[in-house]
């Protein structure tokens, strides 16, 4: 016989194999072998058909995340109520993030490296306000985090834009909108100032627009385009206030007020809103209205940076100087405050009118405009140029917002090319070169 | 999940298979390096618009089949010649035997099993190794540093009892055990240096582990087996195997043990973590040796990405799951089933490719100058280096080849090479800092 | 015990020696050395546990001075050479009164296949025998049926004078790696005692040696809390080694220089059965876990006696830590092994394995540490 392991001739009552040693007798087939492959055939199936059938996650409200869902994979559903932001490093942006709410409690998303390229990529960097619809792996920290690693998993649902035009907004009072209404605007851009965490933009000279650095960061939005005519910007309303109410004041009605002066002699009251009628800087006082009714309010701190039509909100002790009833805003709570109707900006825009620099001919409001002249005079501001324009006998003021708008080193009488829009400055107009945008100013020679 | 995405997947883990085992077939070759070829191409391309769960399902194929058919350059293309050796690999003394396909057999039944660990045996473990990981973590310094002491202190003087003083007796047990800490001083330092500063292209930076492993381990063996004298006697097809199911259960479960550990600890490999499994088992004999390099092997490659997909766990652990971590992070469920579904497949197909690729080789093997084979391993590997690391690469290679023919000529353990890995770990793990000792920094 | 065993055995003992040292001197002192540190003081409890196979197999082998030495190779097998002088050795022993050493080399044929031959002292009729073997293959031992020499070449027959007190198996097997060697020795009662590998388990496994290496943890660590650890985990990883040795038949010598002879194991295990080997390491590698657990700030799994009993590490570490580790070693260690126990055991009834007797137990135990695979 022939040894089955190595297959030479051996003597037929052999137990082992002289040559290797094998045992001929106590084996295990090689088929045996095959049937212990099958139980492998049954487990691929049984994954495979898990795999299919396995149902989707489902949503967890965000107050009943613990610690125990550490690492866990879930689904959360929200409103956006922070901006994105982003962390960005000398090898771009690694991280976007925002927070969203839905109702019962807070979480930020967050979204590394190359999953951020997927989210611009397919539209799906959210803005304040939109429900987004998320499933990742849960994160518990200081705060709850959840991260995105498929950006298959996120769902942005946008909200529909009311469409309001900047003179409504200007005139709106603080209980016309709820923060966070989602609107569209039409408008210009007046003015770009650059913060920590992004852009301020002016619509038509009076409309704040908030840019979040996100939005740059990723060029979703791209203020050169922005800047380069009239625009239909999509985002959310927020009331801004420079200075906060606080308690100890009562928040009373004008008319309420010049009514029944006695009663209120000597309280703290605290005006929500009223126009300026007049304002006198010498005796530092202005005169406001609401609703017709008229009163006068003292500013010990000067009243120069209000202007006729303004609205403003005011704290103050409310007495009678001179005989006539008054507001003193003297101590250290008391203010006069403009409180604004800013627009947080969603990543959506479009230009609904093209406009090109032109050489001398419009002038008007908002257009852009090519010039050349002579700096007559010029001043250094804090970031940037006031420069006066001498051309074709009329002299032009020149606004710079930033000193790296001027291409050249600009001195008394060199020749200039100014790339600037129209703006209201004041009562007058006047050239303004916009940081970011294609405005610049060039000095020839 | 849509059924044709399912199927996609299917066809995805198929292609992988396939291409795995093509190239695992060439000796001295290792997957990450085909690995890591194709994630170069998948991130220049962009992605090429495809999702990437397919791609991961792909590079589990090629890894799975790679665990198997590895066996077949292992047994096949190895030199048996006993002027070289001390003691012969059971491997080597099958080939001799006659039996290469009986042995390719062993290792392919122990990889099954190990397939069948993975699959079915670590989830049902899921939560107690997420506790014992967490455990383990903060300690990790000082069980590398015992995986370390133990393979320094187990390496055993090979001398025959014959000296003429003890000073002699000495010098005789000794030579060995010191060509073996050399080994390990020499791999240790090239790690060190290989991980603190490296020479190779940046854009190929992963790679940079590849110049010194392909010449610690594959080169120096093909030089070995140029120099030395050998032929391959015609081989036996058999039926059946000689082994006992005693054998097999206890090389599969010390095999799959070793594996597991290995692919948990970090800088512990399948030939430190076997090794252990071996003794740990007081395994004997080797059938059960065989089976358990096969089993080791498989739970050590496919197991570290079984653990990375593992829900609880996600254990980054070994060059593909940080390589598919680079596109892709595993979270759901649902990507753990078609993990685990895409492994088991592979694990048949290649079981199968193996079994009938070694009848195949059995054939055709004596036929072939083996000189010659080796000869085009080594040109093919010299220009894949060459590829990925430019020719600094290869001066890298040339100095690991050098380190790699310290245990092989004189008799000492060749797993004392894998120090090029354990000892930079380890030393960043115990926060101690050479590098700049070296002057490196 | 195989050198793993060993190794972890150490290991287990010095995570017991941080959790004690850790709560005698508060403040988690010795676990943050540990943990934050990064300090390594823990594998010297590991590589102590290994040291006393180490120094004995590395170094104790090779101060051994052999009398007669019996080298032969596969063209000239001369079974008489064996027996006379083996013979030779024992009646010099006895009438030099002093100790007679002989070393049986084994015969090398090729890289993996070796020659067998054994080796009889027939106590009875004062005989030592010795057989020619066959050839074998490599570690697993299997012979070329076709190797046999005949009868006559094969066997031979040697008598000797004294009376020969031999605690070990009758047959000792001749065949890989380096051969074994017997020291006979002079009793005073005029008979021969023979000892099987002399210089194992001598001095290198004793208590002393122990207290002898301990203060290398002060060497390393000064007089300060981390060096007193160090100190009682050198000590104890070495006596670890030398109590998991004595579970076995053939014990160590204690005391040296204070005794001489090997004091008897507890005959509890055999060493090299993988089952022991794999039950120690079961439960040290469990035991190393519950201490990594007992020490680190976050408990990933209190245990549900000291929960029940309402013990909490903050407020009583002892009690919450002995209550734990019992319920855990209940709970985790013995089930596992109790299962695996019995099954083997139904198993090697049904299918009639014979268990060796002590003697041959111990002459394994004996040739498979000579292998010096397990070290």
């Amino acid at each position: 016989m022939k040894c089955p392991s190595c297959g030479l001739e051996i003597p037929d009552d052999s137990e082992i194999c002289p040559y290797c040693t094998a045992n001929v007798k106590k084996r295990v087939r090689i088929k045996s072998i095959y049937v212990l492959a099958l139980i492998l055939i049954i487990v691929s199936p049984t994954y495979a058909i898990l795999a299919y059938t396995s149902s989707d996650v489902q949503i967890t409200p965000i107050k009943d995340l613990t610690i125990d869902d550490n690492y866990n994979f879930i689904h959360v559903r929200g409103t956006v109520i922070k901006y994105p932001t982003v962390y960005d490093s000398n090898y771009g942006v690694t991280q976007l993030g925002f927070v969203i709410s839905d109702g019962t409690g807070e979480i930020s998303v967050k979204i590394y490296r190359d999953q951020i390229e997927r989210v611009v990529k397919e539209h799906k960097i959210p803005g304040i306000g939109d429900v987004v619809d998320v499933e990742g792996t849960f994160s518990y920290g200081s705060r709850k985090s959840v991260i995105v690693n498929n950006v298959e998993f996120l769902h942005v649902i946008k909200g529909s834009f009311e469409h309001i035009s900047v003179k409504m907004l200007n005139d709106a009072p603080p209980w016309a909108f709820k923060d966070g209404t989602l609107v569209s605007i039409e408008g210009n851009i007046t003015g770009v100032r650059e913060y920590s965490f992004g852009m301020i933009s002016t619509i038509d000279d009076s409309v704040d627009l908030v840019i979040p650095y996100a939005y740059t960061a990723l060029d979703v939005v791209n203020i050169k385009t922005l800047g380069s005519g009239v625009a239909e910007i999509c985002g959310s309303l927020k009331l801004y206030r420079s200075k906060q109410p606080t308690s100890g004041y009562l928040t009373v009605n004008l008319e309420d007020l010049i009514e029944n002066p006695e009663r209120y002699n000597g309280t703290n009251v605290h005006i929500l809103w009223a126009r300026i009628i007049s304002k006198n800087e010498i005796s530092r006082v202005i005169k406001v209205s609401e609703n017709n009714t008229n009163i006068t309010v003292y500013s010990k701190s000067g009243v120069n940076y209000y202007n006729v039509g303004d609205n403003v909100e005011i704290q103050g002790k409310f007495v009678r100087y001179n005989g006539t009833w008054e507001i003193k805003v003297t101590k250290k709570n008391d203010f006069i405050a403009e409180p604004k109707w800013e627009i947080i900006m969603h990543p959506q825009f479009s230009i609904i009118h093209k406009k090109d620099y032109r050489e001398g001919e419009n002038m008007s409001l908002y257009s852009l405009v090519k010039l050349r002249g002579i700096v007559a005079d010029y001043r250094v501001m804090n970031s940037g140029y006031l420069v006066t324009l001498w051309n074709d006998n009329r002299t032009y003021s020149v606004y710079v917002e930033s000193q790296k708008n001027v291409h050249g080193h600009i001195d008394y009488g060199k020749s200039v090319v100014v790339m600037g829009m129209i703006t209201k400055y004041k009562s007058g107009e006047e050239i303004k070169v916009r940081d970011f945008t294609e405005d610049y100013l060039e000095v020839v020679f | 999940m849509i059924l044709s995405y399912l199927l996609m997947c299917i066809l995805f883990v198929l292609l992988g298979t396939a291409i795995g085992s093509l190239l695992s077939m060439l000796p001295g070759l290792h997957v990450y390096n085909v690995i890591g070829f194709f994630l170069l191409f998948y991130f220049t391309m962009g992605g090429l618009g495809m999702d990437p769960m397919l791609m991961v399902l792909m590079l589990i194929g090629m890894l799975v089949s790679y665990a198997f058919v590895f066996t077949i350059p292992s047994i096949y293309f190895s030199a048996p010649d006993d002027s070289t050796m001390f003691v012969l690999m059971p491997s080597q003394r099958y080939l001799k035997e006659r039996k290469g396909h009986e042995a390719v057999v062993l290792i392919a039944t122990g990889a099954l099993i190990g397939v069948m660990a993975i699959t079915i045996f670590v989830p049902i473990f899921m939560n107690v190794l997420g506790v014992i990981w967490n455990i383990a973590l903060a300690n990790m310094h000082w069980i590398i540093g015992a995986v370390i002491a133990f393979m320094l202190l187990s390496e055993f003087p090979k001398d025959f009892g014959r000296h003429k003083n003890p000073l002699h007796g000495l010098k005789e047990g000794w030579k060995t055990i010191l060509a073996g800490y050399l080994t390990f001083f020499l791999a240790g330092l090239l790690g060190v240096i290989t991980f603190s500063k490296t020479l190779i292209p940046a854009g190929h930076a992963f790679q940079s582990l590849m110049a010194p492993l392909i010449g610690l381990f594959a080169t120096s063996s093909i030089i070995l087996n140029l120099i030395s004298k050998y032929e391959i006697p015609e081989q036996n097809i058999p039926k059946s195997i000689d082994a006992k199911p005693k054998d097999i259960v206890h090389g599969s479960v010390a095999g799959s043990i070793g594996g597991l550990f290995a692919a948990f600890i970090p800088a512990v490999t399948a030939g430190v973590g076997g090794y252990m499994s071996s003794h740990a088992f007081a395994q004997q004999g080797d059938k059960s040796f065989l089976v358990s390099m096969g089993a080791s092997r498989v739970v050590y490659y496919v197991g570290a990405i079984a653990l990375f997909f593992l829900p609880t766990l996600h254990l980054r652990r070994g060059a593909l799951a940080m390589g598919i971590n680079l596109f892709f992070t595993p979270e759901t469920v649902q990507q753990f089933y078609l993990v685990d579904a895409g492994i088991a497949l592979a694990g048949i197909i290649s079981f199968f490719i193996v079994i009938y690729a070694s009848k195949f080789l059995a054939k055709t093997i004596p036929k072939v100058n083996p000189k010659t084979l080796n000869i085009v391993v080594l040109g093919v590997l010299i220009v894949l280096v060459y590829i990925m690391t430019s020719w600094v690469g290869l001066l890298i290679m040339s100095v690991a080849t050098a380190i790699g023919l310290v245990p092989v000529l004189f008799n000492s353990r060749r797993s004392h090479c894998l120090a090029v890995i354990l000892v930079p770990i380890w030393l960043n793990m115990s926060g101690i800092t050479l590098a700049p000792l070296l002057g490196l920094w | 015990m195989k050198g793993f065993a060993h190794f972890l055995a150490g290991l287990t003992t010095a995570t017991f020696v941080v959790v004690i040292a850790n709560a005698y001197y508060g403040h988690n002192l010795i676990a943050d050395a540990i943990v934050q540190n990064k300090a390594l003081i823990l594998i010297l409890g590991g590589i102590f546990g290994i040291l006393p196979d180490t120094i004995d197999f590395r170094f104790a082998k090779y101060l051994q001075r052999h009398d007669y030495e019996v080298d032969m190779d596969e063209w000239d097998l001369d079974p008489k050479k064996v027996v006379n002088t083996l013979a030779r050795a024992i009646n010099q022993a006895s009438e030099e009164n002093r100790e007679v050493n002989v070393m049986l080399h084994t015969v090398k044929i090729s890289s993996d296949q070796w020659r067998q031959y054994n080796v009889q002292f027939d106590t009875e009729n004062n005989k030592v025998i010795c057989d020619i073997g066959p050839i074998i293959s490599g570690f697993e031992k299997r012979p070329y049926i076709t190797t046999y020499l005949p009868k006559e070449k094969a066997h031979a027959e040697a008598s000797f004078k004294p009376k020969l007190n031999y605690g070990y198996d009758a047959v000792t097997h001749v065949d890989i790696l380096s051969g074994p060697d017997f020291s006979f020795f002079p009793e005073k009662d005029g008979s021969v005692r023979a000892d099987f590998i002399p210089w194992h388990r001598r001095w290198g496994h004793s208590i002393t040696m122990g207290i002898l290496l301990a203060p290398i943890g002060f060497m390393l660590y000064g007089f300060t809390p981390l060096g007193w650890t160090a100190f009682w985990i050198i000590m104890l990883g070495y006596w670890s080694h030398i109590l998991t040795d004595h579970f076995g038949l053939m014990g160590s010598n204690m005391f040296p220089p204070f005794t001489t002879r090997r004091v008897p194991g507890f005959k509890v295990t055999r060493s090299m059965s993988p089952l022991a080997n794999i039950f120690t390491n079961y439960s040290n590698i469990l035991l190393i876990i519950f201490n990594m657990n007992a020490w680190s700030k976050v408990h990933y799994f209190e245990m549900p006696w000291a929960t029940m009993l309402g013990l909490s590490a903050k407020v009583n570490y002892a009690e919450w830590y002995i209550v734990s580790l019992l319920n855990y070693i209940i709970y985790y260690i013995l089930p596992p092994i109790l299962v695996a126990y019995f099954a083997v055991v139904y198993y090697e009834k049904k299918k009639g394995y014979r268990e060796l007797t002590d003697k041959e137990a111990m002459t394994k135990e004996q040739l498979e540490e000579l292998g010096g695979v397990n070290v």
